[in-house]
């Protein structure tokens, strides 16, 4: 087993250490621009909820997809929402109590609905601990009948 | 009289096809080998019986039969002719005649080179196929016969679908259709093979080879698909993991596991079962593919192949897991690995993880697709899964998934240590992080495109140092021979050279993604004729609407004069036409690309006052999504040319 790092990887350590100092000097004046309510900012921040919103009358779409009335008002209410200081989640459940749970394009993280989101990482997981134990058992057993 | 000879043509193909399938059987079961031998040629007599049924379609089209309901139904007078091959496939019947020529080619030319099969599994294989073959046939005949004709008499045909007269739409749905279809010629190798009790390797050549093929066929169809969307669905976006794109996504991305993994069987001898297993799930995917395209139970822009055909192709689905991982579990206790894993850290151990994280992929989009109708049954909650969750869930795991492209080709085969690894990495790593240093100087501070595009450096230097490498070995430090040395370096070794042509394709699909996904930007604006916008550095200045009257459709198309930092640029021209016989309006987005940003504009709506909605969109890097794909194809070609084994340098 390698103990010790050869010296290019301390210095990709240290050259990396220095590119994520400048990374957050970099992002600090973008966070306080973000705070101030700007028409770009509303209108980046709107699209980004537009995607988040099925179309009630279209199959598979989202609000930013399409052009009949429906959509269009509702990306007229997302903007309104904004302007008034609503934040996202604000906005999402608005829509979804009045018509429910499947005009969000990805569901909520509650109730049985977490479901959709904990079985992939489980299986994901699981997948992976027991590829990875096979592939070490076979590792291992090889090394016990060669010893 | 087209349809007439094209029904009857088919009829015979079942019958032949039928009787392919009792003869291999009964030929192989009771050693009579004229049975065997006359069910081969059965095969290129449905070859030849297919192919002409599809030229009675094609002619039914040409001669504009518009007794036929199929031809009524998806052309009229005012088609281009040259709109045929597109209006074949338009809908279920057309394209399941589509699919069963398809197959009836593959299977003739893979039962034609067989390569190294041994006689003894070759009537397995055919039977294998002939069973697949009969339930397409079947199913035209008796429940979407595109010959059928109607009593009424139609002077003129309803038309193709706008939508549809695309230059991608020329590819695209044959493109995706041949992949699914071809999943089933691997399957059936295997699985010939498990039938006859051979386990081990014999079928690894072959199933690579179409492995390979049915693969680069349906990362074609997938690219074209989302530049057909991207092009004209008017919303600028490529991908959005509607159930039919990812019903073609899944056993693509299960069969890239496939075509990983059968390298290690191939040169290693391990991995049998997995390989066995893998390829099962593939075929299973392109039958649910096929499923759901034929009218599944989950809604979809694709919709207009719908039908009750579903729930035929349901059943064939269950059969086509059941039978197959059913003589797979019969034969399980046969089939053994010659080699074990040596170690750890070792190309075979990357292999196996670039499959878990594949098959991972597969299993979320699965659920994905899934679980709205498990959430209903059991729990009676309507939801809806889409793009927001699939990004969530699966962009994490590609992104792993890209870096360990990047690692897994330095990692030597059966065993290495990390001072080998890391110094292969030396030079990436390095790379990586100065252009992580650079991105940020540059001011990107998202922290996901930032760790992406730091993992698309790395994975670019891992493939250029292999490349330059290779090419200094060859060229034995001349300089001047280098180009040769290259071309005679990926000559030597297809597979693996090959491959990485692909990667660097997935890195360019990946570039793109990124771009496109984090850096767009968007604005839906109402103009009237001669009224400014900016967006970023573009001034545009839409100065009118042209309409033109077709025949089937009006067509508006908008005059924009663009400007970009004050220097005039282009006049670019979307459209937006409105085909009344539809009541739809399909648009053509006025792109102009470039390798740093596309700059896209489509009209969304038209108002009778002239003032037009648009949709400005500036796409970073989406550029690079559509240039990958002939390197998608070179890759493949590439990886797949027959070995000379004269040329090979030791």
């Amino acid at each position: 087993m390698y103990k010790t790092f050869p010296p290019f990887f301390r210095v990709s350590f240290f050259a990396s250490a220095i590119s994520v100092l400048f990374f957050v000097f970099l992002a600090f004046p973008s966070i306080t621009l973000a705070q101030s309510p700007d028409v770009e900012v509303i209108e980046s921040e709107a699209q980004k909820i537009d995607q988040m919103l099925m179309c009630p009358v279209c199959p598979a779409e989202s609000i930013d997809q399409v052009q009949v009335e429906v959509a269009k008002q509702m990306r007229v209410k997302v903007r309104e929402m904004l302007l008034e200081g609503r934040s996202e989640e604000q906005i999402l459940s608005y829509f979804e109590e009045r018509y429910g749970s499947d005009i969000l394009a990805a569901p909520p993280v509650r109730g049985t609905m977490l479901l959709a989101w904990i079985i992939p990482i489980v299986v994901l997981g699981l997948m992976l601990s027991v590829g990875i134990w096979v592939l070490y058992n076979m590792v291992y057993k090889k090394q016990n009948v060669e010893d | 009289m087209f349809a007439d000879v094209g029904s009857l043509l088919l009829w015979i193909a079942l019958v032949v096809s039928l009787y392919a399938f009792v003869a291999s059987i009964t030929g192989k079961l009771f050693i009579v080998n004229e049975l065997v031998v006359s069910s081969y040629r059965g095969i290129y007599v449905l070859l030849i019986l297919c192919v002409a049924s599809t030229i009675c379609l094609v002619g039914s089209f040409v001669t504009n039969d518009f007794s036929v309901i199929y031809v009524a139904a998806h052309s009229n007078l005012a088609m281009p002719n040259i709109y045929t091959w597109v209006a074949f496939y338009a809908g279920n019947e057309g394209s399941l005649l589509f699919i069963a020529t398809v197959l009836s080619v593959i299977i003739g030319i893979a039962i034609k080179f067989k390569g190294n099969t041994s006689q003894d599994v070759l009537p397995a294989i055919t039977a294998v196929l002939m069973f697949v073959m009969t339930f397409f046939l079947a199913v035209i005949i008796f429940m979407a016969d595109p010959f059928q004709k109607s009593n009424i008499p139609v002077l003129d045909g309803q038309g193709i679908n706008p939508l549809l007269t695309h230059f991608g739409m020329f590819f695209h749905p044959p493109a995706l259709m041949s992949g699914l279809i071809c999943c089933s010629i691997p399957m059936a190798f295997s699985l010939g093979h498990l039938i006859c009790g051979k386990s081990q390797d014999e079928w690894v050549d072959q199933g690579r080879v179409w492995g390979l093929i049915a693969w680069a066929m349906l990362a074609i169809g997938l690219l074209l698909g989302s530049w057909w969307a991207y092009t004209i669905l008017g919303w600028g976006g490529f991908w959005f993991w509607d159930p039919v794109e990812n019903a073609a996504f899944m056993p693509w991305v299960a069969l890239t596991a496939f075509i990983h993994s059968i390298i290690v069987q191939k040169r290693r001898s391990m991995f049998r079962i997995w390989n066995i297993v893998i390829i099962n799930i593939v075929f299973a995917l392109s039958l649910y593919g096929m499923f759901v395209n034929r009218g599944g139970p989950v809604p979809s822009v694709h919709s207009f192949g719908a039908s009750d055909l579903g729930w035929v192709f349901l059943g064939f689905l269950c059969v086509g897991i059941v039978i197959p991982f059913g003589i797979f579990l019969y034969r399980l206790g046969k089939i053994r690995s010659e080699r074990s894993l040596e170690s750890m850290l070792s190309r075979e151990a990357a292999f196996l993880i670039n499959n878990l994280l594949l098959l991972g992929i597969a299993f979320v989009t699965l659920w994905g697709t899934v679980y709205p109708l498990i959430s209903d049954l059991l729990f009676s909650e309507q939801i809806t899964i889409a793009r927001p969750y699939y990004d969530q869930v699966n962009g994490p795991i590609m992104l792993v998934l890209l870096l360990v492209m990047g690692i897994g080709p330095l990692i030597p085969w059966r065993n290495s240590n990390y001072a080998v690894v890391l110094n292969a990495l030396k030079y990436p790593l390095i790379v990586t992080v100065l252009v992580f240093g650079l991105l940020v100087v540059l001011g990107i501070d998202d922290i996901i495109p930032l760790i992406s595009f730091s993992i698309i450096a790395l994975v670019t230097t891992g493939i250029a140092r292999e490349w330059y490498k290779g090419t200094k070995v060859m060229s034995t430090g001349n300089w001047v021979k280098a180009p040769g040395a290259f071309l005679r370096l990926i000559m030597a070794n297809r597979t693996r050279y090959g491959g990485y042509i692909v990667h660097v394709s997935v890195l360019m699909v990946a570039l793109g993604v990124v771009g496109a996904s984090f850096y767009d930007q968007q604005r839906d604006v109402i103009m009237q004729p001669g009224e400014e916008y900016k967006i970023d550095d573009y001034e545009i200045i839409y100065l009118g609407t042209e309409e033109a009257m077709f025949s089937d459709r009006t067509e508006f198309t908008s005059i924009i004069s663009v400007q970009k930092n004050g220097d005039y640029l282009t006049e670019m021209n979307p459209k937006r036409s409105f085909y009344p016989s539809f009541n739809m309006a399909s648009t053509r987005a006025a792109i102009r690309s470039t390798p740093i940003e596309d700059f896209y504009v489509v009209p969304s709506e038209n108002m009778p006052d002239g003032s037009v909605g648009f949709r400005f969109m500036i796409n970073p890097l989406i550029w690079w999504m559509w240039v990958a794909g002939p390197f998608v194809i070179l890759g493949t070609l590439i990886s797949l040319w027959p070995r000379n084994t004269k040329n090979i340098p030791k």
